[in-house]
């Protein structure tokens, strides 16, 4: 079980509600994924075109995880996780603060910042990041409930370009770390999974794909079969052959006080 | 009296409440308050139990915001 | 949320059905990977690993180059006080000794100092028995304000403190703090520390984690080799470091091979070690952890240090004196708390580390990069 803030989660594949043509296919596509989690964001409120999509995840029994995509500083976050909190009626938070519009990268300052006051406000913070192990250290300082780091630009489809560092973050981290934004395939989902993480995010992958239903599927055997893989142990690659000039060959050669 | 939805003006009764003026808005004249909304009212977020004892002044700016799909 | 010192080890029977029934493919397998984990580590330290002994070797020695390159650091342990308030059978300072003892003036500890300054040593290691009254946080805050001009860096292995006394520790310029557990059997520690301060097991299970929290930089663990089964004791010490580097991200860790040696009242090492198997144990920790600091100690023998010295460590503790006052106030005294064997001078020391193409390292860290108050 994933357990994040004390609550569990069967699912480890978490996904975005964004990029779907219609709302019934992403609703079919959440149900094929298995996911428990799902994000969403907050708009000011167009009152012609109202985006029908809280009540029907509330009814099928998600747990929300909203973001507060669209503020780009420190000060805007904390004020959209308010009125997100207000709206959903939830304290989970997904923190994503992207002053860059082209490339939405995440502002590691203003996100520390933004994190530290809204875990003091009482809110689950679970902050979309650089895959940068220090940060999420300092991330789970302040009492974030996971980290979010990224494997790629968001909805770039290249999958772990960032793995070595990804690994680090998973090799240290106390919190749940849940691998975000450019997972392409199945495949590079089963990797991060492979690799230790303890869940995913993906969106695109699945909202574009030509049959997204049958694409949450792939996504969900493949989290299941890479979180299966890592508890199994994976096998390696063979040994390296020894070389060199023998580094123990003084231990034969007596003057060992051998006792054991 | 006037009031402002999401910049928009729109006249209300003098004692309208934030719910009364919702609904106007909204022009959802009956049934429950709609979901997964918030409202700040001067940018002060207003919580759901206090949409119907809060009254409006003239000249009051309501901000509304709604739930939408995204990753 | 971060002051939770709940580590405890994993049990001791079950680990050890665990690492017994390790077999030679899977200490294949632990040899075959990138990045090990505690159960690849229990097959690196179990019997089935020995005839891989050369392999392990040639892995050790090429990862330790890979990150530390080919040099060495250089300490010096000063020893400051044999005063001791705990009974610990198998060591000399242990209270019920008939010993002299002796707590180093300022005066004194400014002697010792500039006599291994004059040798080149760059850190000292400050090393005292367990004896808060006579050389407690007080004592060992002036000594640091006191040699912190003269020298780069100062470590201390001396009694487990509390969070708040590591602080002050921290902001009077202590390097590293040393506390090994001695062993983590939980039996034997208690057969073995019997009165004192030091038979609280828990407390100074704790005591890393607390110097972390209180922001020390380097954190030293150890096991005293001998006293209880190496390979389970050493598996034990790797799920403590483990836990502790999720905790103490910012500080870094060594781990020293302490093998129990001769000491006054005459005590036998119950479990004792080889030379294969502390070849074997070196390897291992490497294997296992690349970044770690592997330190020697002058416990052992010239001969067998320079054949240790190329297979994963990176420390190690030269011209060495175990007493207070043993370099220049009372070079002639016997207080030893173990006989060393390693009783070359340190240009013979350096010489055997140049010999071996590595080069020593006198400070690796530089303490006017901060800037003072």
């Amino acid at each position: 079980m994933l357990t994040i803030a004390n609550t569990s989660f069967s699912s480890r594949l978490l996904t975005g509600t964004g990029k779907f043509s219609t709302p019934a296919t992403m609703l079919d596509a959440l149900a094929s994924s298995g996911t428990e989690l799902v994000t969403l964001a907050l708009r000011r409120l167009d009152r012609r075109d109202r985006d029908a999509i809280f009540e029907p995840l509330q009814a099928a029994g998600y747990r929300l995880l909203p973001n507060t995509s669209g503020a780009r500083t420190a000060e805007e976050a904390i004020q959209a996780a308010q009125l997100t909190r207000e709206a959903m009626g939830t304290p989970w938070l997904k923190l994503e603060i992207h002053p860059d519009p082209r490339y939405l990268l995440p502002d590691p300052v203003e996100t520390l910042k933004a994190a530290e006051r809204l875990v003091q406000l009482g809110f689950i913070v679970l902050p979309y990041v650089h895959a940068d192990p220090v940060l999420c250290k300092r991330l789970e300082e302040v009492g974030c409930a996971a980290v979010m780091p990224l494997a790629a630009p968001i909805g770039s489809n290249q999958g772990l370009v960032t793995a070595p560092f990804i690994d680090i973050i998973i090799e240290q981290s106390r919190v749940p770390v849940i691998v975000d934004a450019g997972l392409g395939a199945p495949s590079q989902a089963a990797d991060a999974m492979e690799r230790g993480a303890d869940a995913v995010l993906v969106n695109t992958a699945i909202a574009t794909a030509t049959h997204p239903v049958a694409m949450a599927a792939a996504f969900k055997a493949a989290v299941e079969a890479g979180f299966q893989a890592r508890q199994a142990g994976l096998a390696t690659p063979g040994l390296r052959a020894a070389a060199s000039s023998p580094l123990t060959a003084f231990l034969e050669t007596g003057g060992d006080s051998d006792v054991g | 009296m006037m009031i402002f939805c999401n910049s928009e003006g729109i006249e209300v009764a003098a004692d309208a409440t934030l719910a009364d003026a919702l609904a106007s808005y909204l022009e959802a004249s009956e049934g429950p308050t709609p979901k997964g909304l918030a409202v700040a009212c001067n940018g002060e977020v207003v919580p759901h139990p206090l949409w119907s004892q809060r009254h409006l002044a003239e000249g009051d700016r309501l901000d509304l915001f709604s739930a939408v799909a995204g990753g | 949320m971060l002051a939770d010192y709940d580590f405890q080890p994993p049990d001791w029977q079950a680990s050890g059905l665990s690492l017994y029934a390790k077999t030679a493919a899977d200490v294949e397998r632990a040899l075959a990977r990138s990045q090990r984990t505690t159960d690849d580590l229990m097959a690196l330290l179990s019997p089935a690993a020995r005839p891989y002994l050369e392999t392990m070797a040639q892995l050790s020695h090429q990862l330790t180059v890979q990150r530390f390159g080919r040099t060495q650091q250089l300490f010096a342990p000063l020893y400051v006080s044999n005063a001791c308030a705990n009974e610990c059978d198998y060591c000399g300072f242990s209270m019920s000794n008939r010993v002299r003892r002796k707590v180093l003036t300022a005066a004194e500890l400014a002697m010792e100092a500039a006599f291994l300054k004059r040798q080149g040593f760059e850190h000292l290691l400050l090393v005292a028995g367990e004896a808060p009254r006579v050389a407690g946080v007080d004592y060992f805050e002036r000594a640091l304000q006191q040699l912190g001009p003269e020298v780069a860096q100062i470590s201390l292995e001396v009694q487990p403190m509390s969070t708040d006394d590591y602080r002050r520790l921290h902001r009077a310029g202590l390097h590293a703090v040393l506390v090994y557990q001695e062993t983590y059997h939980r039996p034997t520690y208690h057969q073995h520390h019997t009165r004192g301060n030091k038979a609280d097991y828990d407390h100074r299970l704790a005591a890393l984690a607390r110097a972390g929290a209180a922001g020390i930089h380097r954190l030293g663990m150890g096991v005293l080799l001998g006293l209880a089964d190496w390979r389970l004791d050493s598996l034990m010490a790797a799920h403590h470091l483990r836990y502790l580097e999720r905790r103490c991200w910012r500080s870094r860790f060594s781990m020293s091979f302490p093998r129990l040696r001769p000491a006054e009242g005459g005590f036998i090492a119950p479990h004792p070690l080889s030379d294969a198997d502390l070849v074997q144990l070196i390897c291992a920790w490497r294997l296992f952890s690349p970044n770690l600091e592997l330190s020697l100690s002058t416990r052992e023998p010239a001969a067998l240090r320079e054949h240790l010295l190329p297979l994963g460590v990176t420390s190690l503790s030269a011209g060495s004196s175990t007493r207070p006052g043993g370099y220049v106030v009372e070079p002639d005294l016997a207080l030893e708390q173990f006989s060393i064997d390693d009783n070359r001078a340190l240009k013979d020391v350096v010489a055997a580390v140049q010999r071996l193409d590595y080069q020593p390292v006198w400070k690796d860290w530089d303490p006017h990069l901060h800037v003072s108050e």
